[in-house]
């Protein structure tokens, strides 16, 4: 994909500023330019996901012509998505026939995945000490101890105190760990703002510019 | 236009123009010092590690939608791609962006490509640089840890948006011994990064990658910014905290 780079800075900028505008500014001519873009990006998207797809297909084809990997991964990925095409291609998207694979095997391979999720969480959580022997380390892993014990019953009992009612322990947490997530919030949504307006000013290209 | 409409828009133009007031002073200085943070410190000694060793960096763009906020953090993932691949392009194993997002796949492969005509070379096995592994956050979580297994990974950055399946990926990284840095705007994933990757970036920490990574004068003015706005926040909540207090608000 060869973008002309400043034609690609330009409607990059261009896009974002009345993009930017029309969400703040209530005017006619705005709001339509501003829809017909996202229309646009939204359509654009869509073709980025087939794109993907039949990257994907193209690798796990040539890796499997080239024996690298396990064969039955491909051929299970092959096998899922001829099955699911031709399901939803015939039954269509709204039909319950159409989408049964995703509700039958998907989902319960998920399901299983975040509890073998939480298995995996308090392996690496053990190692924590390992990785980084800091202050900070230590507060993390008895935060999350404490956080365990006020929120569920320790071999069936609540423990008193801690887990019981409005306990101080439980209120401190909250109020804590409140204020923190609201601080990090804070710094990721003017990351985010600086993020943005570099793009906007053409610092920041994400398009090979 | 409505009052709150006026203030956001206020902001982003105080922000704009902030932005560019710090950009010019300090390139008619001497540029900005920014504090040392651990983990860009590694990602760099790592990087030019993997490439003598002959192995691969993979950099994980999780799977933010571009119609979202979470998609900032895919653009940093992606600024650092570029960073890297301007590095490890020449390495015999050149480095490999995953994503759970079809835009984030077709932006990662452009990017690996610009560096590659960048330095007029024709880009080999392209289709491997830029992949998309999975179009769901657990399909993604799954794929991931395949390909880092695969692909003898030495090194793992992953910025972008991930949930609570980035677990699975940073087991996968922890089980290959490979090092391990990572970021993302999602509370919950840094909460998994703290507990399980090697080099965690908290807050606002990944949106200074690009400042640390490269010599870019405006990334750092944006570091900056950040930290006059983020003083200002913290005047107004104290102020608004004693007005409270004392009975006025």
């Amino acid at each position: 994909m060869k973008i002309n780079v400043p034609f690609s800075i330009a409607i990059a900028v261009l896009s974002a500023i009345i993009a930017l505008l029309g969400y703040f500014i209530e005017n006619s001519l705005l709001n339509q330019i501003r829809s017909s873009l996202l229309q646009s990006a939204i359509i654009l998207a869509g073709v980025a996901l087939i794109i993907g797809v039949i990257n994907m297909m193209r690798v796990h084809w040539v890796e499997m012509r080239g024996g690298k990997g396990n064969k039955i991964y491909h051929l299970t990925f092959f096998a899922g998505l001829i099955l699911t095409l031709l399901l939803g291609g015939w039954f269509g998207m709204s039909n319950p026939n159409g989408y049964w694979l995703y509700e039958a095997v998907v989902v319960p391979v998920e399901a299983s995945l975040m509890a073998i999720m939480a298995i995996f969480l308090t392996y690496l959580l053990t190692k924590i000490i390992n990785r980084r022997k800091d202050f900070f380390s230590i507060v993390f892993l008895v935060t999350v101890l404490v956080g365990l014990l006020t929120s569920a019953p320790f071999l069936g009992q609540e423990i008193p105190f801690i887990a019981t009612g409005n306990s101080i322990v439980k209120s401190l947490l909250h109020l804590v760990s409140n204020g923190a997530m609201r601080g990090i919030l804070i710094g990721v949504a003017l990351g985010s703002i600086a993020t943005g307006l570099r793009v906007i000013l053409g610092s920041d290209r994400p398009y090979g510019g | 236009m409505s009052v709150p409409n006026l203030i956001g828009l206020s902001f982003l133009f105080f922000f704009i123009l902030i932005l560019v007031g710090v950009y010019f002073v300090s390139k008619n200085k001497k540029g900005i010092t920014l504090r040392e943070i651990d983990a860009f410190q590694y990602l760099r000694r790592a990087i030019g590690l993997s490439v003598e060793e002959g192995k691969r960096v993979h950099l994980a763009l999780g799977w933010g939608n571009l119609f979202t906020d979470a998609f900032s953090s895919g653009l940093i993932g992606l600024n650092i791609l570029e960073r890297i691949s301007r590095v490890a392009l020449f390495s015999d194993k050149p480095p490999i962006a995953t994503s759970g997002n079809g835009g984030l796949m077709l932006l990662s492969q452009d990017t690996i490509g610009h560096s590659y005509r960048s330095f007029r070379l024709t880009g080999k096995d392209q289709i491997y640089s830029g992949q998309l592994i999975g179009i769901t956050p657990f399909s993604y979580a799954i794929g991931a840890p395949l390909l880092i297994k695969k692909e003898s990974v030495s090194v793992d950055v992953l910025l972008g948006h991930f949930g609570s399946e980035l677990g699975l990926i940073l087991a996968a990284s922890e089980r290959q011994k490979t090092l391990s840095i990572g970021g993302s705007d999602d509370l919950t994933a840094q909460a998994v990064f703290y507990g399980a990757a090697n080099y965690p970036l908290i807050g606002e920490e990944m949106y200074a990658a690009g400042a640390y990574l490269s010599n870019n004068e405006m990334h750092k003015a944006s570091i900056k910014v950040q930290d006059y706005f983020r003083w200002g926040i913290i005047l107004f909540i104290l102020m608004g905290t004693i007005l409270k207090i004392i009975g006025i608000l």
